[in-house]
């Protein structure tokens, strides 16, 4: 621990200079090109298209793209699951873009009921696919699985870290 | 068990209104949340861009169509992310390349450390203008910086991408190794020697 009012006469000047230096520039104001280039760069990230297939629905003259299901799924089971947040959703589109099964990974804060959180994903999830592809066997949402399982756990809201968060903070 | 919020408002709206980390955002992101997805970039764009910037020699808009492609490049991979590291860790990595690439193209490009190079004239001119102020003078008129900056300019690449990482953005030598694809004790040599380098030219200049 190094007193910045004391100089340090084993240092060089260069070495001094370089440490003042060093923290003008961390503390320089942004370029005003920051700014004028932020929205530009941001509008065109999110045009960019994500890898997607079709999936069929009940309705033979509507299909919908699993990026919109994926959205969609992740909306509603962030907004019902209060003690685990979604990870990862996969889905299982096979045999001319019928959606087979769902597979939910979910993070759950520490202590709760798991099995109460599954019960509830599984429920959202169902609801989801029903209001989406419509009632019936397939490719209505009838007979899609749903395999619901929890990775990991954090300390606090899941929804608001990953495990990584906490693991550093724990090792700091 | 329900959470009876629509979590479309990405900061956190539990927990005394904590903000969700930049991985968590990462995670929602790759689900298709667009709101965390700007979220994230308004936290890291103004440093993935001024990284970009003094890796190319200043060329801002080289360095935004670099940073461009590096965020466009994460939107459609974040489904993938495994959140195995820090997302910004991952995004820098991404942006690293894109300069490479950039770089590459525009200028040979000696990706191993070595002797600082001869300035060029154009350079010397820009030095020449520099030593002419002197630094404790610039010091207090908080000029020491532009200094510092001229003689990034002269540090072999990998050196310099080392030093910014390091001493700009926080990064660890293990998350520059990350970023640089290397190993943590040859980021640790590299840093070293573009700090001798620096505090030699800082000392020359006085």
């Amino acid at each position: 621990m190094t007193n910045p009012d004391v100089p340090d006469l084993d240092r060089s000047s260069g070495e001094r200079a370089l440490d003042v230096a060093t923290d003008q520039l961390r503390h320089q104001p942004a370029s005003p090109h920051v700014a004028q280039a932020a929205g530009r760069v941001l509008a065109r990230a999110l045009a960019a298209p994500r890898r997607a297939t079709t999936i069929e629905t009940a309705d033979p003259l509507l299909q919908v793209s699993s990026v919109a299901l994926v959205a969609l799924l992740r909306s509603a089971l962030a907004a019902e699951v209060a003690d685990a947040a979604v990870r990862r959703i996969r889905l299982d589109v096979r045999d001319r873009d019928r959606l087979h099964a769902v597979h939910l990974e979910l993070v759950a804060r520490y202590g709760t009921s798991v099995p109460e959180s599954t019960d509830v994903a599984h429920a959202v999830t169902r609801r989801v696919l029903t209001e989406t592809l419509g009632t019936g066997p397939a490719p209505g949402a009838d007979e899609v699985t749903r395999h619901v399982h929890v990775s990991d756990v954090t300390r606090g809201d899941p929804h608001l870290a990953e495990p990584l968060d906490e693991d550093e903070v724990g090792d700091a | 068990m329900t959470r009876g919020t629509d979590d479309e408002q990405v900061p956190g709206t539990d927990d005394g209104g904590a903000r969700p980390s930049d991985n968590a955002l990462a995670r929602r992101a790759g689900l298709g949340d667009r709101a965390a997805f700007e979220e994230l970039f308004a936290r890291l764009f103004p440093a993935t861009l001024r990284y970009a910037t003094r890796l190319l020699d200043g060329d801002e808009r080289s360095a935004e169509d670099a940073v461009q492609d590096a965020w466009i490049t994460a939107w459609r991979a974040l489904p993938d992310f495994e959140g195995r590291s820090k997302v910004q860790t991952w995004l820098f990595t991404i942006v690293q390349r894109e300069v490479y690439r950039r770089r590459r193209r525009t200028r040979p490009l000696a990706v191993d450390d070595r002797i600082l190079e001869p300035l060029g004239r154009d350079d010397a001119d820009r030095l020449g203008a520099a030593r002419r102020i002197d630094p404790e003078q610039e010091a207090e008129l908080g000029d020491l910086w532009r200094t510092l900056d001229l003689a990034l300019g002269e540090l072999p690449w990998t050196q310099r991408a080392a030093w910014a990482l390091r001493e700009l953005e926080g990064f660890s030598y293990a998350e520059i190794a990350q970023v640089l694809d290397t190993t943590p004790t040859v980021v640790r040599g590299q840093l070293h020697r573009a700090r001798r380098s620096l505090a030699i030219r800082m000392e020359q200049w006085r």
